[in-house]
């Protein structure tokens, strides 16, 4: 949160190029393009998402086989690589994350609920 | 206190104390929680449109696994990397206005405008080209029974916000080019941003659900 | 506290701040000052209940009789009672408690103004075109769905009237939705130094509660009715189920929804409530903890209960987990009640005509509830849903409880928004006839729905006439009861008793400054007292002279004010 509205002077443009150039993890600092770094993983992701669904799954004879899960799994990884590096989650306030999560939490149980329920069950 | 009063405050005082906060820091964290909380309702909004797929999906596999073989999947697959190349080059932008480059922020966003503009010209391809094998708005009794419509409206619906993104990006870069943003002042910058990410998070959810799935 | 707290921060020259003055120009116009918006919403939403109450009495003329006298046609009564329900519902109840909450707010925050003024009042500027198709949409081919709008009806039944009806639900979805933004930025972000969380009031808490419910709940019927647009226009079919579609998503996404919504409409009437009881019985609020947090698990509730809407259409595996959570959600509002209770519990009550519609809330709220309780238990439900019990259950709660609760408020803060007192005499009239009125014309509703008479129906058996005769001439007196109150503000805006700033003696911010207060809301900033609800506090004595000091005090106010008649005594 700390270079985010570097609205004095102390904040230098310095601050604002490590933001990028920098990668935090587990308390330590290692210099890495994190954007593109993101992208390039974003990348690889999708083909093999792509990849996977072109082998042959037979008849999907109900709502989902291994694959596709492997392929919600990828995909959700992607959504939070973008929200978390894209998005700055990674750095601004818990609550920007409250006010997502909550409402992904929500509406998951309600199609969840949707799809499962029988329609028109009297 | 005659300056208290309605009619005689000057109208330019007036806008000042409703129009702006004074602390610039303070505005763009109101603005960022703002923004958040919008997203949050268009979470929603998707969710009710995509559920509205994943129900169909869940109870009538066959019917989509029929109509992801009868198309192809490069296309979509071009279009998936547009957006994503696309939300690369927006926070490459947001990285070149923090460094005060206001040149650098307005040829990324340029890039940026250009791929959302393609991808959307080329989802109107790939409309036709399953209009062409027999997937309408509504059909019923072909082999395509009630996909359609499932399909069309949370792709257009999503279609219809990357359009608004990329006048929105438009305005940005004119903003830019008059200099309004600065690496001290450039919360507007940072909002549209979240926009235009969370537009390409939920095409990498609809990419998978719709068509890999 | 060691020292006192003074309301404003160095202020010197006493008794030298003047209200301003208002001009009805000013209200007519584009403006971004909260509390021009506040009204903007407020004078719209009266607007809408005038309407909305002409339909309703329409329809109870109609029900008078067995047969059709009024209407020619079934389609114009359910014409009626669609837009009757749709315009009280989204243009009355909703854009009212948004107007309490844009004057009040900032206000009770000490801020000059919200955190986005600008899309506040772009919020407000999108009700009135909302307003207009809606009134509209009952000269094309009308809605006749009901304010549920479940397909088939709406979309094989209605005429394209429909269609406008749910555009304008949308745009007013979307104009709620930027307001509840605004709310949580603010409340969130602009709390004065000296004002935790837990001495926000209670009002801003349940403005809090409200705007999170209305950022998670109205867009599943923003994308509800973005489907069934599409239905009635664009040729598909999500929800007609002889082609594929499936009319019980709309339920459940209406649901999803409404019955959240249901607290959007009366949470903030709680907040208000909890103002109000505690002001004029000059007792601190009972637990207020307890009824800050209560805001915020209705809030969390709420989102669990909605098939208890579908008892009659879910599978029935279901009914039971959904009758369980709609008793539990009972809970928190019945922490509520015991708070309000506590709170007038041996208070010097003052009976006000703010404070008669607080208690008159508190006895028909529990009706309401008790019937809500009763309709969550499935096999009575089974017997009386889609009857005129529902049709009680709901407007105890929305009438008796949401309205109460803004006339409550109208009575409490008028003073506030316009300089002048209402009249207490007519406020008492108002008061007995809204009370009698209201409740003759809705309890006897339970008797008919208990005995099978079914809701949205014209024609009835006549073995119902006499008890549909009562309720009829007791909506009429209820119709009246609101010109009372027309007439009070109409005349009172003009000629009331000068209010001064701080009429009632309350403790929240709002009112520290002047009525109506200056365009930048208070002159310096101002400080909080400790506890907002801090009434018999010794300090709280001090702070109140203070203000009084400071503004002057209205003519002939119906509060004791030591500082002023040392000869009465004081809270
Ligand atoms: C004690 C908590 C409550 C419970 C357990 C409860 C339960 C119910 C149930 C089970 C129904 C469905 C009846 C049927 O259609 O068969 C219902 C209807 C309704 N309730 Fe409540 N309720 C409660 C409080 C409220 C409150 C506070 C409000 C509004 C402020 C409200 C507004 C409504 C409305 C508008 C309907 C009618 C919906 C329609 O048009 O079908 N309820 N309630
Ligand atoms: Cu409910």
């Amino acid at each position: 949160m700390s270079d985010i509205n570097h609205t004095t002077e102390g904040h230098s443009k310095e601050a604002a190029h490590d933001h990028h150039d920098q990668f935090t993890f587990l308390g330590r600092t290692f210099p890495f393009p994190v954007y593109t770094g993101v992208f390039i993983l974003l990348a690889i992701l999708t083909i093999i998402e792509v990849s996977l669904s072109q082998v042959p799954r037979g008849d999907l004879g109900h709502a989902m086989d291994f694959i596709g899960i492997i392929m919600l799994v990828l995909a959700v990884i992607k959504a939070s690589l973008v929200v978390w590096f894209y998005m700055h989650l990674n750095k601004d306030s818990r609550i920007f994350l409250a006010s997502l999560i909550i409402p992904t939490l929500l509406v998951i149980v309600a199609v969840l609920f949707l799809s499962i329920v029988p329609a028109g069950g009297y | 206190m005659s300056e208290m009063s309605l009619e005689k405050a000057p109208a330019a005082s007036v806008e000042a104390a409703h129009g702006h906060e004074h602390n610039p820091g303070a505005r763009s964290e109101n603005l960022k929680f703002a923004t958040w909380l919008y997203l949050a309702s268009e979470v929603v909004i998707f969710a009710t449109m995509i559920g509205v797929f994943i129900v169909f999906r869940f109870h009538n596999p066959e019917i989509v696994q029929r109509v992801h073989k009868e198309t192809n999947i490069l296309l979509v697959t071009l279009n998936t990397f547009l957006l994503l190349t696309s939300s690369w080059a927006m926070v490459m932008g947001l990285r070149e206005i923090q460094r005060d480059n206001r040149q650098g922020l307005i040829r990324w966003f340029g890039l940026m405008c250009i791929l959302g503009t393609v991808f959307v010209g080329l989802q109107y391809v790939e409309y036709q080209e399953l209009a062409h094998i027999g997937v309408a708005l509504f059909n019923q009794g072909n082999e395509f029974d009630g996909f359609g419509m499932r399909f069309y409206a949370p792709t257009a619906f999503h279609g219809v916000h990357v359009i608004i993104g990329v006048l929105w990006g438009l305005f940005v870069m004119n903003n830019a080019r008059k200099g309004n943003y600065s690496s001290s002042n450039y919360a507007g910058v940072e909002v549209f941003g979240l926009y235009w990410h969370f537009v390409d998070v939920v095409w990498i959810i609809l990419f998978t659900m719709l068509y890999l799935v | 506290m060691a020292s006192i707290t003074l309301p404003v921060g160095g202020g010197t020259q006493s008794g030298a701040a003047e209200a301003p003055k208002l001009r009805v120009s000013d209200f007519l116009r584009w403006s971004v000052d909260h509390k021009i918006i506040g009204v903007q919403y407020m004078a719209v939403a009266l607007f809408f209940f005038i309407v909305g109450g002409t339909l309703a009495m329409l329809i109870r003329w109609e029900l008078l009789t067995p047969n059709l006298d009024v209407v020619q046609t079934g389609t114009q009564y359910n014409t009626l009672f669609s837009v009757h329900g749709l315009v009280m519902i989204f243009l009355w109840i909703i854009p009212m408690m948004a107007g309490f909450g844009n004057y009040l707010v900032p206000l009770q925050l000490g801020a000059k103004d919200m955190a986005f003024p600008w899309l506040n009042a772009f919020a407000f500027w999108l009700i009135p075109p909302a307003g207009i198709l809606l009134i509209g949409s009952m000269l094309v081919g009308a809605p006749e769905s009901g304010w549920t709008q479940y397909p088939p009806l709406s979309t094989l039944y209605s005429g394209d009237g429909q269609t406008l009806a749910a555009l304008s639900i949308h745009l007013l979805g979307i104009s709620s939705i930027l307001g509840a933004i605004n709310f949580i930025v603010t409340i969130k972000n602009m709390r004065p130094a000296g004002m935790g969380w837990w001495q926000l009031p209670l009002f801003c808490w349940a403005t809090l509660a409200t705007a999170i419910i209305v950022v998670m709940a109205t867009p599943f019927l923003a994308g509800g009715l973005t489907l069934l647009i599409l239905d009635k226009i664009a040729g598909t079919s999500f929800f007609d189920a002889g082609n594929g579609g499936d009319p019980q998503l709309w339920q459940n996404v209406f649901w999803f929804y409404s019955h959240p919504a249901v607290y959007i409409m009366i949470l903030p009437g709680m907040g208000m409530l909890s103002e109000v009881l505690a002001t004029h019985a000059r007792k601190p609020v009972f637990g207020y903890k307890m009824v800050a947090i209560s805001s915020m698990a209705i809030a969390l509730v709420g989102f669990t209960v909605w098939a208890h809407h579908m008892f009659t259409s879910l599978t029935p595996e279901l009914r039971v987990p959904f009758m369980i959570t709609s008793m539990i959600i009972a809970v928190p509002t019945g922490i509520k009640i015991f708070s309000w209770l506590g709170t007038i519990w041996g208070g010097k009550i003052r009976f006000t005509s703010a404070m008669l519609f607080g208690l008159g809330f508190l006895s028909m709220f529990v009706v309401g509830g008790i019937g809500g309780v009763m309709l969550a238990a499935i096999p009575f439900d089974i017997h009386v849903h889609d009857t005129y019990f529902v049709v009680s259950h709901l407007h105890f709660v929305l009438y008796g409880g949401s309205v109460f609760t803004i006339y409550a408020g109208i009575y409490h803060w008028f003073p506030k928004i316009t300089g002048r007192m209402l009249d207490e005499r007519l406020g008492k009239w108002h008061f007995a006839l809204t009370y009698v009125g209201f409740f003759f014309s809705f309890f006897p509703m339970n008797f008919a729905g208990m005995l099978g008479m079914p809701r949205r129906v014209a024609y009835y058996l006549p073995e119902f006439q006499s008890v549909n005769t009562v309720i009829s001439i007791s909506a009429f007196v209820l119709g009246i009861s609101t010109f009372v109150m027309l007439y009070n503000i109409w005349i009172s805006m003009r000629h009331g008793k000068k209010a001064g700033a701080n009429p009632w003696r309350a403790l929240t911010l709002e009112w520290a400054t002047t009525s109506p207060p200056p365009s930048t809301n208070f002159i310096d900033d101002p400080v909080p007292f400790h506890d907002p609800y801090g009434y018999g506090d010794k300090d709280s004595q001090a702070y109140l002279d203070d203000i009084d000091k400071r503004f002057g005090v209205g003519e002939d106010v119906p509060v004791p004010r030591p500082a002023v008649q040392p000869a009465a005594s004081g809270d």
